[in-house]
């Protein structure tokens, strides 16, 4: 099973809206996918299945040994899991958690100074995690793009410093839109067709840190 | 023939990906079980009594999640309930106030 966790310390940084639609995307090519909300406070991604009855199923797993128990849980029956996390620095714990089990993380970024602020941040616990996992080296993990203005400066200025500071930045952008900043709540169609499928193909590409230089 | 599909492209990567997952090629297997956090001197002549407890679900979640933060307050991989019971049972035998809260607490359940 592949564990894509979508990970920002920061809240408000369209960790939920990527996580539906990057579920939404494996699900569309007919794989078995489980969401798992381990944001506990919000639940965004729970509340967003059941409301809007999406066809793969969500877990609430807000626990700070998740990578314990999700793959017990899971057992042998999903080709992927999307794990939405949660923001708040209280919860960090759940979060390396999930980041420990991942064999993806995705870092949902607007090239705005406040998130970029952040990443830092993402990236000391990405490699925190190297130490726990059992192959010592941190989870395939890139940043995407999201809410970017069509032809803004900003967003090659953010791409190339986050590139600069050893990140992977995946080419996929996703445009500031209705379609997913109003997202939440309804039926998620065509997501692999979208910025979305992309990515996730594109981070499906990449191999292992240590085998990347 | 048809091209396939973004969708398809995708089934077919994850596919490949946790094919490679579990012949251990590239990928990660689940965490283990047990990750090794103490360095002290296992004593040679004294082997350690093992003590199992049972506790009510909510007691244990509980404690599960307070595990979890203590190791992120601690800065290290994990707290586990051998760690933290140890140093309770050192603490209530030298230390009288604690212990004399403990004793009110079996009392009032008597």
């Amino acid at each position: 099973m592949l564990v894509i966790a979508v990970v920002n310390l920061k809240g408000g940084s369209r960790k939920t809206t990527t996580t539906g639609f990057l579920g939404a995307a494996f699900h569309e090519g007919g794989l078995r996918v489980l969401g798992v909300d381990a944001d506990g406070e919000n639940e965004s991604l729970a509340r967003w299945q059941s409301g809007a009855d999406l066809p793969w199923p969500v877990i609430g797993m807000a626990v700070p040994n998740l990578h314990k128990t999700l793959p017990g849980v899971a057992g042998d029956r999903y080709d992927v899991a999307v794990i939405d996390t949660p923001p708040m620095k209280a919860q960090r714990g759940t979060v390396l958690s999930a980041v420990r089990l991942a064999t993806h993380v995705v870092v949902p970024m607007a090239p705005t100074p406040v998130e970029y602020d952040r990443l830092a941040a993402v990236k000391e616990l990405i490699e925190e995690s190297a130490d726990l996992r059992p192959d010592g080296r941190p989870p395939v993990n890139a940043v995407l793009l999201t809410g970017v203005t069509k032809r803004a400066a900003s967003t090659a200025f953010y791409r190339q410093q986050a590139e600069e500071a050893g990140w992977k930045v995946l080419q996929a952008e996703v445009i500031h839109s209705q379609r997913f900043s109003q997202a939440w709540g309804d039926p998620i169609k065509n997501a692999a067709k979208g910025p979305y499928g992309a990515a996730a193909e594109e981070l499906l590409d990449l191999e292992p840190e240590e085998a990347r230089a | 023939m048809t091209p396939k599909t973004r969708a398809e492209q995708l089934a077919e990567k994850t596919k490949r990906l946790e094919a490679r997952q579990q012949t251990g090629a590239g990928h990660q297997e689940a965490a283990p079980s047990h990750v090794p956090h103490s360095t002290a001197a296992e004593p040679v002549l004294a082997k350690p009594v093992r003590s199992t407890l049972d506790l009510p679900p909510a007691t244990h979640r509980d404690l599960q999640a307070w595990l979890g933060e203590a190791a992120v307050r601690l800065g290290r991989a994990r707290v586990t309930k051998q760690d933290v019971l140890e140093a309770m049972v050192r603490r209530l035998l030298v230390d009288e106030t604690l212990a004399r809260l403990i004793l009110a607490d079996l009392k009032e359940r008597q």
